[in-house]
């Protein structure tokens, strides 16, 4: 899975902002602004991978936390995601 | 051809030989100006519209298109698939040629092509306003003693009825700049905020720009509070407001716009009754 090409993370202000572009900015409602942890797990998203791939990542960046929370973490972050159509599973 | 002068720049026009648009427009009409325009815009009403020419890009409302043709922004309004079109915007942004052409839907039970000439050319000026230093954003705006105040919410919150507040109790100082649709114009000196003719439902509107103090978010509350919103809390509210446009760089100038306001001005989230008291919490905060 990844995210769709049609949506960029931008940095407005300091704030990481989900952009929606081109013919899914019509119909995009809503926001999505991203923490750093999101903003990370974003980046990753950008090509190809997988929900363990992401939580290794994601373990490897961060030292303070257990694999069941990147394991919850990540999958939180892919469930919000995919239920704004940000996502495609490839 | 005619002369305008709105939020600041000089539009050329032709062929808008409405009474209609002439009224609506009657405070932004200006001698034959010195300066090259920075748009040209010429209108021509169509027995069937040309075909847009460009690539395709997506669709908003079910029936407004937008295509692209290397310089140019083809905005066009559905009549009958696959290719019967109502109306057309052909802007070069190169140039500063924009063609707009009508066909005439009031014998089909639509809306006269006076109004809607009107109306496209508003619709065309979001756009050329972004490619040049400006921003249409969502609200009621006054001035109050020189300097400008947006109020911002969805449609039917209440923004005009707590300006017409303003008004009410401040008459001499308050001025409206726009009632629905103000432009923003940013340069090395700020922000200024400027009135436009299209102000929505209203013809609450003036051909003047002042320096933006302040944004206010309004919501309908049974007691009147305010507090300043953090940036991470005010992008959101912001980029709710303002026309997110198809075309790719224009979003990336929206957003460059959302930030500037967010570096330059204060957004405040206002909860309100209608009344002075509404007003005076207003006041003493942003003023």
């Amino acid at each position: 899975m990844k995210v769709k090409n049609t949506f960029v993370l931008r940095n407005v202000a300091g704030s990481n902002v989900v952009v929606p572009l081109g013919a899914d900015m019509m119909n995009f409602n809503g926001m999505v602004t991203l923490n750093e942890t999101g903003a990370f797990l974003w980046e990753k998203l950008k090509s190809e991978t997988s929900v363990k791939e992401l939580t290794e990542e994601l373990l490897s960046e961060y030292s303070g936390i257990t694999k069941e929370e990147a394991e919850k973490d990540v999958a939180e972050f892919i469930k919000t995601l995919d239920s704004k159509g940000i996502i495609e599973n490839g | 051809m005619k002369y305008l002068n709105i939020a600041d720049y000089n539009i050329a026009v032709e062929g808008f030989e409405y009474d209609y648009f002439k009224t609506r427009m009657a405070e932004y009409f200006t001698d034959l100006c010195d300066k090259t325009p920075d748009i040209t815009i010429t209108y021509e009403e169509k027995d069937k519209i040309d075909v847009p020419t460009g690539e395709y890009i997506s669709t908003s409302l079910g029936y407004r298109k937008y295509f692209r043709q290397t310089d140019v922004y083809q905005i066009y309004d559905v009549l009958k698939e696959p290719d019967l079109y109502s109306a057309a915007i052909d802007y070069n942004h190169k140039t500063g040629i924009a063609k707009t052409q009508m066909f005439d839907v009031e014998p089909l039970g639509g809306t006269p092509n006076d109004i809607r000439c009107f109306n496209m050319m508003g619709e065309l000026f979001r756009y050329f306003v972004l490619k040049n230093g400006g921003m249409v954003m969502h609200s009621s705006c006054m001035a109050y003693k020189g300097e400008g105040v947006m109020f911002s919410a969805p449609s039917g919150t209440g923004k005009s009825t707590h300006t017409g507040l303003w008004r009410k109790y401040y008459a001499e100082d308050v001025t409206m700049i726009n009632d629905d649709s103000p432009v923003l114009r940013f340069n090395e000196n700020g922000i200024k905020v400027c009135g436009t003719p299209w102000s929505g439902k209203t013809d609450i509107n003036h051909n003047i720009s002042v320096p933006l103090r302040a944004i206010v978010i309004l919501w309908q509350s049974p007691e009147n509070t305010i507090r300043r919103l953090s940036t991470d809390e005010a992008v959101f509210r912001v980029m709710n407001e303002v026309t997110r446009p198809p075309f790719d760089e224009l979003m990336e100038v929206t957003l460059c716009n959302i930030e500037k306001i967010l570096k330059t001005v204060p957004v405040y989230m206002l909860g309100c009754t209608i009344s002075q008291e509404a007003v005076e919490l207003v006041r003493k905060t942003v003023f």
